[in-house]
């Protein structure tokens, strides 16, 4: 049983990981890293797996798609902050930020560096932690605390922009790389929550 | 218990190992947190705190506070502490919230990856990392330096702190070019022009509202746009309680919807008005006996159409009033001019003698508009030669000037200037000025003011020679330069263009490297210094939040980074001159960027809070409490001090007929081997002989004729451009109805209800406005606050590519139309200023 739990947790972790990889800058390992979500998913979810493919794939390509999509300048396509989709001002840093913000800091983390606190990327490594967080736990209470946090993060943050996020970037996407990560993210999250609420 | 853990803390680290074995190490998965350091968090939790920095959201330079929370920018008010706005912040100061937290904004440096440049190529920007970006800049310049070709670097300036010179001058010169381009000629600089060949003051002047009874306004704003806005805006209710206010203008502007006359006259005209009202004022004998004299025998000779013996009339503080009246003057009635400016008689008089009555508490203030026109140096003069008659100027309720602060200047860069700098400064500049056609007479120096719209027909001639490296800052000529369309050009031609800026914007489209820059009002160090309500302030620019974007700071940050990669290519000179700028406080020299930023900040501002170096004003302890309180006051006004000692002209008076005018036109004439009559022709004035030194009235020079194209386009800036930065911020859309006549989320074109009858446009219709330089596209209004036979329009929408909201399709199709786009490339010679206003006509096409 808790072999189970920890396996299933172990890949969890990387799965959030990888994801929380690929929404940043694509680098050299791109292919690589979607072989390991490629094993991971597949025993957590393997009607996931639909959306991967063992492509390689041209980074420079992938540099220009993820400009126009995540980093503009000229004009976002899908924009991975938070605030974009929680507020109806369109502006970064908004009050959905600042609470993502906070609950970081309760946890003991600062953002490293010039991350935008509700960036996808950095509000999928932060649920990542609380995984780890809850492997690493002395005792149940700390495990079903951490699964708690996991669960209150989702349902405050991730999971009420996620969707209209992986909408648009499977719209805006010119590269089979970030559709199929805009299936796959919304897929996982949507089991991610089936899952913490059986 | 136990065993659990130990199972799940052995299972999780053997499982990491066996992906870090197969995978991750190798491949760079960071198992580790990336977004996140588990160092000591602070969380305050306890409000917030107003924090000072400055808004350069227009050029009145409001020191202003933040309030700030949890490291996040809430709120703007002005500076308490500062006398020039006294606590306040106009409308757009809020807007800048909406800038900085703009998800459009440039996070990272980028790099071009399509090398084809145009109007139509997508530029494939592709994130870089500062070092790759800082190389390649480096590897450019170093370049120019061993082929001993730097004069082909250029760096283009546009909005600047006083920071400005690390970048725009040492770094120009020690490189070795003599092209540091600023953007001053497409501001206001021909308002400068009335002043300095009347009272020699090359600047803006502080208007004593306070005290003035009469206030006649020429084309400025001041309640909604540049200068010391919001100043005057806390004051004018008590100005309207206490004084008369007349606003000159096409279109009813905000301050002439509160004014009690409006005179809305035929665009470019002033210059007829200003001297009709002097007319006036001397034949109804109002002027100051104080400070321009009087007749010997006391009575008034001045009389309609009579020529004056000179000798019959003693001067004072003032030079050439007879020569004026008879070279000018003395056939200037309300009646003529009511003919040339389009308006009634009797408001003519009675606006003069409104005017001419209130003495010297009267005062005349010249605005961008009758001055930003091909022949606007002379209204400019005309306008302000109003204040030398009543004796207003320098005095109580009249027309003042900066008083004096105490910063200091940048170390010289001369003794890091190599031979191949020296030669390569030596070169000729790239925007034309000092050639015969453009004098540029700043300050009264041939060739010493910059044409900064005509830089873009010297890349594309390649005249005086090839561009090859190009630097801009805060900056978007692409857009804000009249005939736009010529950038593109010039852009495209550029090899390597590197754009510092907050926003991506017309000007990146044509870049190669894009770094981002900190935004002034939250993330930067710096300072401003303006003038308003007797007093001058120096105001500091602090970085006041938490950044979450990896930007730097442009004047300062961004050229050390270069120099240090410039040493490393073994050229040390830049680095080595940054270096000297040493920490007032700590005596230590900068090791870095971030070091550096602050340095030079408390390197040029020492005087004014180290109680050592103390010279006047407010007093300090010390840096801390100087950045605390974020603003430094001046000693009051000293009124009337330049009627004592003399006015910085050729005579030492206040000069009607322009003794500096003419020495400045002689030496261009000389230089160039010919006429001041050839030069003035040359450079599109239609004036000859003496009259070209006293203030006169020319015809407006207009492109287009009346019959095919029917209005004369009035261009005027909105009040809520910030700088030209905000067109992508909900707000402006929002509450865009602020201007006077338009409407929110749209841009529109106001028709007084008369043409529109003759030309049938109704309210709502789409339309183009199509001038002989080009056209745009926007919605038709209704509007008695438009002259008949002109149509008004705001500058500032039109944007193709400056972000989500700003453009309608990005990349392709603008919101709004930009009015630069039908402003042909016209210039105001003598002073090399842009001409934006009373300079072209266009139809209209309801489409
Ligand atoms: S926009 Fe101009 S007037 Fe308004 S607060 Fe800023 S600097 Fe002052």
């Amino acid at each position: 049983m808790i072999q189970d739990i920890l396996k299933t947790n172990t890949n969890r972790a990387y799965v959030y990981k990888i994801l929380s990889e690929f929404y940043n800058s694509p680098q050299e390992n791109v292919t690589e890293l979607g072989t390991v979500l490629k094993t991971k998913a597949e025993s957590l979810y393997p009607q996931l797996i639909i959306h991967i493919n063992g492509h390689n794939f041209e980074r420079n390509s992938l540099l220009l798609d993820f400009s126009r999509l995540f980093l503009g300048p000229f004009k976002l396509l899908s924009p991975p902050y938070g605030s974009l989709y929680l507020e109806k001002n369109s502006q970064i840093m908004g009050e959905s930020t600042m609470d993502a913000l906070k609950i970081y800091w309760k946890n003991g983390l600062q953002i490293e560096g010039n991350r935008i606190p509700d960036h996808i990327s950095v509000e999928l490594e932060f649920i990542y932690f609380l995984i780890i967080k809850e492997i690493e736990s002395d005792d149940d209470e700390d495990m079903n605390t951490f699964r708690d946090k996991q669960k209150i993060f989702l349902k405050q943050h991730l999971a009420r922009w996620v969707f209209s996020f992986t909408k648009s970037l499977s719209e805006n996407a010119k590269t089979e790389f970030y559709k199929n990560l805009a299936h796959f993210t919304r897929d996982f999250i949507k089991a991610e929550i089936t899952w913490m609420n059986e | 218990m136990e065993n659990k853990t130990e199972l799940s803390r052995r299972n999780f680290i053997k499982n990491t190992a066996g992906i870090g074995a197969v995978v991750g190490l190798s491949a760079g998965l960071p198992l580790s947190l990336k977004a996140f350091s588990q160092k000591k968090t602070k969380i305050t939790g306890n409000g917030g705190e107003w924090k000072s920095t400055t808004c350069q959201g227009c050029t009145s330079w409001c020191s202003v506070q933040v309030y700030v929370e949890d490291g996040r920018a809430i709120k703007v008010r002005g500076n308490p502490n500062s006398k020039v706005n006294l606590g306040k912040a106009c409308v757009r100061s809020h807007l800048a919230l909406q800038q900085v937290y703009d998800p459009d904004r440039v996070k990272v440096p980028m790099k071009r990856t399509n090398p084809k440049k145009g109007r139509n190529e997508d530029p494939g920007f592709i994130p870089i990392t500062w070092e790759e970006a800082l190389d390649t800049i480096a590897d450019k310049i170093m370049e120019l330096r061993k082929n001993h070709e730097t004069y082909k670097y250029v760096l283009m300036r546009g909005r600047y702190s006083y920071m400005r010179d690390i970048l725009y001058d040492r770094m120009t010169k020690i490189i070795g070019s003599p092209n540091n381009i600023s953007h001053s000629a497409i501001c206001a600089e021909a308002e400068k022009f009335g002043p300095f060949f009347t009272e020699g003051l090359w600047d803006y002047r502080q208007y004593d509202v306070k005290n003035a009874n009469y206030i006649l306004i020429w084309g400025a704003d001041p309640i909604a746009t540049n200068r010391q806005v919001s100043y005057y805006s806390k004051m004018w209710g008590d100005v309207m309680s206490h004084a008369k206010v007349a606003v000159v203008d096409p279109r009813l502007s905000a301050t002439a919807a509160k004014a009690d006359e409006w005179l809305p006259l035929k665009p470019g005209t002033d210059g007829a008005l200003a001297v009709a009202i002097a007319h006036v004022i001397l034949t109804e004998g109002l002027w100051n006996r104080e400070f321009v004299g009087d007749f010997i025998d006391g009575q008034n000779h001045f009389i309609t159409g009579h020529d004056i013996d000179e000798t019959t009339f003693e001067e004072k503080i003032t030079h050439g009033i007879v020569k004026w009246w008879n070279l000018e003057l003395k056939n200037k009635t309300p009646e003529w001019a009511a003919k040339k400016v389009g308006l009634d008689v009797d408001q003519i008089r009675r606006v003069a003698i409104g005017f001419g009555k209130a003495g010297s508490q009267s005062l005349s203030w010249v605005g961008g508009g009758p001055v930003m026109q091909v022949r606007g140096c002379y209204n400019s003069m005309a306008c302000n030669a109003l204040n030398g008659l009543v004796g207003s100027v320098d005095n109580v309720g009249g027309t003042l000037k900066p008083n004096k602060e105490y910063t200091k200047k940048f170390p010289a860069p001369d003794d890091f200037m190599d031979e191949i700098a020296k030669k390569g400064k030596k070169h000729k500049k790239m925007d034309g000025r000092g050639t015969k056609e453009f004098p540029a007479l700043k300050k009264g120096k041939p060739g010493s003011g910059v044409v900064t719209n005509h830089l873009a027909d010297g890349i594309i001639n390649e005249k005086p020679n090839e561009v090859k490296v190009a630097i801009g800052y805060m900056n978007n000529f692409t857009f804000s330069c009249p005939e736009s369309s010529r950038w593109h050009k010039a852009l495209s031609k550029i090899p390597f263009t590197v754009h510092i800026t907050t926003h991506a914007a017309e000007f990146t489209w044509f870049s190669d490297i894009i770094l981002p820059a900190a935004h002034h009002m939250f993330e930067k160090y710096g300072y401003t210094k303006n003038h308003a309500n007797g007093y001058r302030h120096v105001t500091l620019l602090q970085p006041v939040v938490d950044s979450y974007l990896d930007v730097k700071q442009d004047e300062t940050e961004i050229p050390w980074l270069i120099a240090e990669k410039l040493a490393r290519r073994g050229f040390t000179n830049l680095l080595d001159h940054y270096k000297t700028y040493i920490d007032p406080e700590s005596g230590k020299s900068p090791k870095n960027s971030e070091e550096f930023a602050i340095y030079a900040l408390k390197y040029a501002t020492q005087p004014l809070w180290d109680s050592s170096e103390y010279k006047g004003g407010d007093h300090f302890k010390n840096w801390a409490e100087f950045s605390k309180v974020g603003v430094w006051n001046s000693a009051p006004y000293k009124f009337k001090k330049r009627w004592k000692d003399g006015f910085k002209t050729e005579t030492k008076k206040f000069e009607f007929y322009s003794e500096t005018l003419k020495k400045a036109l002689t030496k261009h004439a000389e230089k160039h081997k010919t006429t001041i009559d050839d030069i003035l022709k040359t450079c599109k004035y239609e004036v000859h002989g003496e009259r070209a030194f006293i203030p006169h009235f020319e015809e407006p020079y207009i492109i287009g004729d009346e019959k095919n194209y029917p209005f004369i386009f009035v261009d005027y800036k909105s009040r809520l451009n910030r700088e030209g930065r905000s067109a992508n911020t909900a707000w402006y859309y929002e509450i865009k109805d602020v201007d006077p006549g338009d409407e929110r989320h749209k841009d529109i074109a106001k028709f007084n209800p008369v043409d529109a009858k003759r030309f049938n446009i109704q309210n709502g219709d789409r339309i183009k406005l199509i001038s002989k330089t080009g056209e745009l596209e926007c919605t038709a209004k209704l509007w008695e606050g438009v002259r008949p036979g002109t149509v008004a329009k705001t500058y500032g929408q039109g944007h193709w590519a400056y972000g989500q909201l700003a453009s309608e399709k990005f990349g392709v199709k603008a919101r709004g139309g930009n009015n630069n786009d039908i402003i042909p490339a016209e210039y105001d010679r003598l002073s090399g200023s842009t001409a934006y206003y009373g300079v072209v006509r266009v139809k209209v096409v309801i489409i």
